[in-house]
């Protein structure tokens, strides 16, 4: 890092490709999805590398970067908590990938019979709230005044619709 | 995009150049609030009675310990700006024992003026004398250096920032005190306790809480 501060970019390309096993450790003891660890890895490495001006050089690397990870960690954490104890079964980012996980699905077939098809399985309401958000353009907002529900529970209902149509698609494959 | 381009493009960047020590941004912040406190000490104008004070030899080490206790609490914002505190944990807690210290001599020093039993009682009474003036004197004192630590603060990468909020505000308002304790010619303890300790306390929460906001590394 010294080096590195000094503006040697080979030497902090290098304590990079030696600290990214380690995080990836650290990490992994508390978090088991593979794509989560991974995010979690990046912000960390993001923060280590923005706060590359607080390390002095006479205090050892590995407990101030292990300061940061462990901040980012529990960062990462305490959203993660805070969202289900808000009662939010799911995370934006998770109904994000699922949505482009069927997106992909719908991209690859392209083909409306089959997205009727698939739509088939969900139950009436979401349907109708896949319909209108996916298909019509509808905001989450509107939908929940139209369908006299609340805005999470659209948003709630639609995670689960993705789910289903997630797994109907990959069987159907 | 995957870690390997992200390390590629972190690495292009480069690292930033290494901020001052905290010994350094200390005696710089020091440095700057002494010139303004000494201007504020001269607009307003010392006690009439200092050359007796400073003779007092409680007087003297009550003054002193403040001194500790304020350039204590900057040492520690600063160590407090770093995400591992300059790996200096006791460093927070340095300025507690300095307040220990203060608050031991400045009992011992006022016990003459008002027994123990009492204080209380005297408590309640300077309460309702209602001076405003002192904690508003307080805050004058306090804002200009306090804005100084936080933006200096804010540079570095605070993981601890309700600490780094309360100990930031802790110093600069005990500067605050300190001056207020040059200038105002008032040695009642009961007046010193609500009016001027206990503003500071609450100025601290407030700090915590500012810290929160304005210090939190994202």
């Amino acid at each position: 890092m010294r080096l590195a501060q000094q503006g040697d970019k080979k030497a902090y390309a290098q304590l990079f490709q030696e600290i990214t096993p380690l995080l990836r450790a650290f990490v992994r003891k508390k978090i088991s999805r593979a794509e989560d660890m991974e995010d979690i890895v990046q912000e960390i490495l993001i923060s280590i590398h923005r706060a590359s001006k607080t390390y002095d050089t006479a205090r050892p690397f590995k407990a101030w970067m292990f300061t940061i990870a462990r901040f980012r960690l529990n960062d990462h954490l305490r959203g993660l908590y805070k969202n289900r104890a808000q009662g939010a079964e799911i995370s934006y980012e998770d109904a994000d990938h699922n949505l482009l996980e069927a997106a992909h699905v719908t991209e690859s077939y392209e083909s409306r019979e089959y997205i009727n098809k698939l739509l088939a399985h969900l139950p009436k309401k979401q349907k109708k709230i896949i319909t209108m958000m996916k298909i019509e353009g509808y905001t989450a907002k509107e939908i929940a005044t139209a369908l006299k529900m609340t805005e999470s529970a659209v948003k709630v209902s639609a995670h689960r619709a993705y789910k289903v149509l997630a797994t109907r698609a990959k069987e159907e494959k | 995009m995957d870690t390997d381009s992200l390390i590629q493009t972190m690495v292009e960047e480069g690292a930033s150049r290494p901020l001052p020590h905290p010994v350094k941004q200390t005696i710089l912040w020091l440095a700057g609030t002494g010139f303004y406190l000494g201007f504020m000490g001269g607009y307003f104008g010392l006690r009439p009675d200092i050359v007796l004070k400073i003779d007092n030899f409680l007087y003297g080490l009550e003054i002193f310990f403040l001194c500790c206790m304020s350039v204590s609490t900057a040492m520690a914002a600063f160590c407090l700006s770093r995400p591992d505190g300059h790996q200096k944990p006791w460093m927070k807690y340095l300025p507690f024992g300095f307040a220990a210290l203060w608050t031991v001599t400045a009992f011992t020093g006022a016990m003459d003026q008002i027994p123990i039993a009492e204080i209380f009682s005297a408590m309640s009474i300077a309460m309702s004398r209602g001076a405003f003036d002192c904690p508003k004197h307080i805050a004058l004192f306090s804002i200009p250096p306090g804005l100084a630590i936080f933006l200096i603060v804010r540079l570095g990468a605070p993981t601890q920032y309700l600490w780094a909020g309360s100990i930031a505000t802790w110093s600069a308002t005990s500067f605050g005190y300190l001056l207020l304790r040059l200038i105002e010619q008032n040695d009642n303890p009961a007046h010193l306790i609500v009016w001027h300790a206990l503003p500071i306390v609450f100025m601290c929460a407030l700090g915590m809480i500012i810290g929160k906001y304005a210090l939190r590394w994202r």
